[in-house]
């Protein structure tokens, strides 16, 4: 099977900023989420996967192909949704359908227009009277009308409200039925990921910590709850990050090790939280 | 190239208003100066004004950024602005052309400065471009207030000075398409190059 993603070792040095040596692969026919606080490096992996920005080093393949060699061609394939709608604000949805037929040779107008009467657009509004998640549908409707293989979403939740979260998940689900086709999204709403991904990659302050399928992840981990005794003498090895309270203390720690105690099952959010802040083992 | 140039007009398209209030108000003003070089002389600065308004409007929302995760190659889209340019110049031209005629003067005269005004056009386009890519659209309008003052200077200083009749003018806008050529193949191959570094 081949990879729709795989990053060997990028790099980027922005200075006040180092994105270290990330490696992570996406497998083909698969959802893979891109977790982490701000500042993390999320977006720079991906604009760097966009060929938006040039690396420093390692070496990046998306569907087969370096990004910053690649001939434009290659992005007849990606479908790519950003923060915020790309397009200018005094556009209508006519307008932006006549830019991506310039833009793309493979570009579906029937698709287009098809997806644009599922999330109900106007065709006539002005985007800037859009709303936020108007906005994220009208990105999603482009990038899924040109053929796309692989989906590239960087925080597209952020802003929406949880109808609108779920139709987007939907949707992703939806276009990896396909099983020719990938998706990388990154979030920070991490029990969106949780419902919709296969695999879980997390970069903290520019390195990935973990980068895992889903399941495994899942079935990793255990919360165990106990005395500041009984969490002191959990096996310091399996142990992610301990929280102590005044009534107890929690840890993360692999499920081998503290399933002998009171336990349940962690979430992508709390493994996530647990790596960043809990590091008083 | 054609989804910039296309981005492009449906950017001005959704400003078709007060594009066409511009240059009703200045034919209005032209027909009671009964000059048609008025209108040519501005039109040289509308068609700066235009791709400006446009990246602006593409730097508010990030469109440039979008058009490179398009199969728009760096080169075609930076070149996109020009041409754009080249085509509004254009269209202007032709305007101050017929206005020109229209409004008495010859056709050889009208034609000759008509032309005139079009070249300085692509000069000034081709001076602002470049700095728009590389600094972006708010440190650029000072860039094209001082290059339209600049020209102002210089040409008003010429023909002060040196009393220049009509006949030797003729003669020397014969330079002047060399002269254009010239800037705008260096301002294309400026901002090709500042394209194809640059980062998001």
């Amino acid at each position: 099977m081949q990879n729709a993603i795989e990053c060997r070792n990028l790099s980027k040095d922005y200075g006040v900023f180092k994105l270290d040596r990330v490696n992570f692969t996406l497998p083909t026919g698969c959802i893979m989420g891109l977790i982490g606080e701000n500042g993390a490096g999320k977006s720079t992996t991906i604009r760097l996967l966009l060929g938006l920005a040039k690396r420093s080093g390692g070496e990046v393949k998306v569907l087969g192909a370096d990004p910053e060699t690649a001939e434009p061609e290659l992005r007849e394939e990606i479908g790519v949704v950003m923060d915020d709608c790309p397009f200018p604000e005094s556009m209508t949805l006519r307008d932006v359908r006549k830019i991506l037929a310039a833009a793309y040779r493979h570009f579906d107008g029937a698709r287009f227009d098809s997806l644009g009467l599922k999330f109900s657009l106007p065709e006539r509004q002005k985007i800037k009277e859009y709303s936020r998640g108007m906005r994220m549908k009208l990105s999603i409707a482009a990038a899924l009308s040109h053929g796309s293989r692989l989906l590239i979403l960087d925080e597209p939740t952020s802003g929406l409200d949880p109808v609108a979260r779920d139709e987007l998940l939907d949707i992703l689900l939806e276009f990896i039925q396909d099983e020719r086709n990938s998706v990388l999204i990154s979030s920070h709403i991490l029990s969106d990921l949780e419902k919709a991904c296969d695999y879980i990659t997390f970069i903290h302050t520019g390195r990935v910590v973990f980068s895992e399928e889903k399941d495994e992840l899942l079935g990793k981990y255990v919360i165990a709850k106990g005395s500041e005794r009984e969490i002191d003498a959990l096996d310091r090895d399996a142990v992610v990050g301990v929280r102590r309270g005044a009534f107890g203390c929690e840890a993360l720690v692999e499920r081998r090790a503290g399933e002998h105690l009171t336990h349940e099952r962690a979430s992508i959010e709390d493994i996530m939280l647990y790596y960043i802040k809990g590091d008083a083992k | 190239m054609k989804a910039v140039l296309m981005s492009d007009m449906m950017v001005i398209k959704s400003q078709a208003k007060s594009v066409l209030l511009v240059i009703v108000v200045w034919l209005g003003i032209t027909i009671f100066n009964k000059s048609g070089l008025f209108f040519s002389a501005l039109s040289t600065v509308y068609a700066m004004m235009l791709p400006l308004t446009c990246i602006a409007a593409y730097e508010k929302s990030h469109f440039d950024r979008y058009l490179f995760t398009a199969p728009v190659s760096r080169a075609s889209a930076a070149m996109g602005h020009y041409v754009f340019s080249i085509i509004c110049a254009l269209c202007l031209a032709v305007i101050g052309f017929a206005a020109s005629v229209a409004l008495g003067m010859s056709v050889r005269e009208a034609a000759y400065s008509t032309f005139a005004c079009f070249c300085i056009g692509v000069v000034m386009v081709s001076v602002v471009l470049p700095v728009i890519y590389k600094y972006g659209t708010e440190k650029a309008r000072l860039t094209m207030m001082a290059v339209f003052v600049l020209f102002v200077l210089v040409f008003g200083l010429l023909f002060g000075a040196l009393d220049v009749d009509m006949d030797s003018l003729w003669d020397a806008l014969l330079l002047l398409p060399l002269l254009t050529v010239a800037v705008f193949a260096v301002s294309a191959a400026i901002s090709v190059g500042i394209y194809k570094r640059r980062e998001f």
